[in-house]
């Protein structure tokens, strides 16, 4: 399924912090994760990474680093404290998007959720 | 591409300064070198070479650019995906670019951000400011009001039979006056000198005339004893009610003899320019004034009483005809000829206090009395002057034209003087936008010349002793130096009113010195005596006695064996004894200064004196 451009602008971002709260990461490796873990509807091409990666960067999300170690030299990205709290704040906003569509009908009902409302008919 | 890596220029090129310090000559920074070396498949590298090349970063940021895709890409191709994909999965070449630069750039150094939105401030500025410039230059300012007719109207009112000038005219050229100059000789150096005696004899003062007198040259007591039918005829002329010259930038063709012959450049469709009319007929009348001062010495030393008198009251036709003409400069001629005249007078009745009968004395009394300076007339064309410019200077939109500040340039002779005509238009039309936002509007301009008048108005009904330091006109103009360019169009037009204002106050406490003095003449004629005290003069010999005009008390009067002084306590208000100012005799009026102590400032201000030397 392909997301339209407005909604992956948002979502993008936030799935990139995401990635990397769990470790610092190079770019090919996002990409891949991001095709992998969303089941390809946040997988986005490498025209659309490396910016954003470069825009975290200069807002001061994310740091850099060259690793020469490898067989070649890697841009590794982790988060930064800001990027941390960016990460918390944005978790929190689309939790809260997904709530008001849960409620709209338009996310599906979580698990607990079905479980109570059938529990109580 | 081995090339590029051997090439030590290149290499040179794409080494960072750090490292050249360091001495390694690496060439990092050559993306180009860095993807050739990475042999990636065709498609790939070309992708990256597009990608990198359009983002047109610094070359250190290209260089990191390029070792990510290439690292990318590495790790595509041992994942076993076929080159091709990759380079398709890739995305739109341009738009990566164009995102990468963008990104890229936000996450430069703050030095580097200042400094392009330094650069983006200081174009738009110059772009806008181009475009104000080109907007204002189509303006052109709007010239609707002939202030020349609006002055000449009121010669044109006039009834051309009882103007005096056409006899005028007759009598000076008859007097071998031409090009608004009398013959080399009899005159040089009156337009300055009013020791009418001295001049008699050829006596002139050292002007810096750039002529010199020639002993072959008459004198002037020659010249008069030679032209006595002239000045006949020249009094006649003065008889006239009305002078009736028609001003304007060039002569009447009957004038071109006397007064010159100038060519009025005035572009078609034009009103005239009022600031550059021609006043020579001025000249003529004050030279007039000073032949007929002139022989009314040489009648009385020779008992001439009727040619004495006429001359004295010609002149004082003269005056009343400077008097006329409607601007400041022709007023302070006529002060000027009034001020010989008086001096004059003081001398003949000094000299020869019996030769004027008891009528004659009355009539120059009723006649001396009678000179009323009309300075709101002069005031008024300076008025109109400044509206004149005006309109010279703004257009429509109250703003600066470019016309009208090149008109102000040669006005002030600012640019010209800097940087030569040749790039004052250039000048002019890049600083337009400039000169506007200096220069106030003209309804700032008009708003201030009206304050500028009111005030003046105000301080002219203002005796002496009741005008301050704070209340001089043009003070409103002086203050920092934004405002004087703010309103440097009304500071180079707007006279020293202040500096006019003590002339006028000078002429007229000279002028009732001669009224006191003509009525001490017939006093004593009368009684035998001089009064005791001023006081006894009035009514039956003065209708009313003059005040000192500097401090409003009573006039100081003092009497000997050697003749009568009147005079002001003077602007340092302390008595002594009729002792004029160092140098200046008579000469200092002004606000009283009681503290000044300013020695220059000590002395009194003689009005009148029949000493035959002014008391030491």
């Amino acid at each position: 399924m392909k997301i339209e451009r407005e909604l992956m602008r948002g979502a993008g971002p936030t799935a990139v912090l995401q990635l990397l709260s769990a470790g610092e990461k190079y770019g090919y490796e996002l990409v891949e994760a991001l095709s992998r873990q969303t089941d390809g509807v946040l997988a986005m091409g490498q025209s659309t990474l490396y910016p954003m990666l470069y825009n975290l960067e200069a807002k001061k999300l994310l740091k850099s680093r060259i690793d020469k170690t490898g067989p070649r030299p890697r841009r590794y990205y982790r988060l930064t404290r800001k990027g941390e709290r960016k990460l918390a704040t944005d978790t929190k906003q689309w939790q809260a998007v997904f709530a008001a569509m849960r409620s709209l009908g338009i996310a599906p009902q979580s698990p607990a959720t079905q479980t109570a409302t059938s529990g109580g008919a | 591409m081995a090339l590029i890596a051997e090439s030590f220029w290149r290499r040179l090129r794409f080494t960072p300064l750090s490292d050249l310090f360091c001495g390694q000559l690496n060439g990092r920074l050559d993306w180009r070198f860095l993807v050739a070396e990475a042999n990636l498949p065709a498609e790939i590298a070309d992708t990256i070479s597009q990608v990198v090349h359009k983002t047109r970063l610094w070359n250190g940021e290209r260089g990191d650019v390029a070792q990510e895709l290439i690292a990318h890409f590495q790790d595509g191709l041992e994942t076993g995906r076929p080159a091709k994909q990759l380079a398709e999965e890739f995305g739109d070449v341009a738009q990566a670019a164009k995102l990468i630069r963008r990104a890229k750039r936000r996450g430069r150094p703050i030095w580097w951000q200042t400094l392009r939105a330094g650069c983006w401030f200081v174009g738009c500025f110059f772009v806008i400011y181009a475009l104000l410039a080109i907007y204002m230059l189509w303006e052109r300012p709007t010239l609707d009001t002939d202030y020349l007719a609006v002055i000449n109207r009121r010669v044109d009112a006039q009834i051309q039979a009882e103007a005096a000038w056409p006899h005028y005219r007759k009598a000076m050229l008859a007097l071998g006056c031409r090009d608004a100059q009398l013959p080399k000789g009899p005159l040089l150096g009156s337009w300055y000198q009013t020791d009418i005696a001295a001049l008699l004899d050829g006596i002139t003062e050292d002007i810096g005339s750039s002529e010199e007198t020639n002993e072959k040259d008459p004198t002037l007591r020659e010249f008069l004893k030679k032209h006595q039918s002239q000045l006949a005829e020249l009094r006649e002329a003065t008889i006239e009610p009305r002078l009736g010259f028609r001003i304007g930038r060039s002569y009447q063709s009957e004038d071109a003899e006397l007064l010159g012959t100038w060519v009025d450049d005035t572009p078609s469709g034009e009103p005239p320019e009022l600031i550059s009319i021609l006043l020579g007929h001025v000249q003529i009348l004050s030279r007039a004034g000073i032949l007929l001062v002139s022989d009314a010495v040489l009648a009385a030393e020779s008992g001439d009483v009727q040619r004495a008198y006429d001359n004295l009251t010609a002149s004082l036709r003269v005056v009343r005809h400077v008097q006329d003409e409607p601007f400041l400069v022709s007023g302070m001629v006529s002060l000027g000829t009034e001020w010989t005249l008086l001096d004059v007078i003081e001398d003949i009745l000094r000299d020869h206090p019996e030769l004027f009968s008891d009528e004659q004395l009355a009539t120059l009394a009723h006649r001396i009395s009678a000179i009323e300076p009309p300075v709101d007339s002069w005031f008024e064309s300076e008025r109109l002057w400044t509206l004149d410019v005006m309109q010279r200077i703004y257009g429509n939109s109250g703003r600066v034209t470019y016309k009208g500040a090149i008109y102000l340039s040669h006005l002030a002779e600012v640019v010209g003087t800097i940087a030569g005509r040749a790039n004052e238009q250039i000048l002019v039309g890049i600083g337009l936008p400039a000169i506007n936002q200096l220069v106030a509007s003209r309804d700032e301009q008009l708003a201030m010349h009206n304050e500028i008048w009111q005030q003046e108005q105000t301080n002219r009904s203002k005796p002496l002793w009741q005008l301050s330091d704070q209340e001089r006109p043009g003070d409103l103009l002086s203050g920092s130096q934004w405002k004087r360019l703010k309103y440097m169009p009304l500071g180079l037009l707007v006279p020293a009113t202040a500096a006019f204002r003590m002339d006028t106050e000078r002429n007229a406490g000279r002028r009732e010195g001669a009224l006191i003095g003509i009525a001490l003449e017939l006093y004593r004629r009368e009684q035998g005596g001089l009064p005791e005290t001023l006081e006894q003069l009035s009514p039956r010999w003065l209708p009313e006695l003059p005040i000192d005009r500097i401090n409003g008390g009573p006039l100081e009067y003092r009497t000997s064996e050697a003749g009568v002084v009147v005079y002001s306590l003077g602007t340092d208000t302390d008595d002594d004894q009729g002792r004029p100012l160092e140098g200046t005799a008579r000469y200092e009026v002004g606000p009283p200064s009681p503290n000044d102590e300013d020695i220059r400032h000590d002395g009194d201000w003689v009005l009148w004196s029949t000493l035959k030397t002014i008391v030491e």
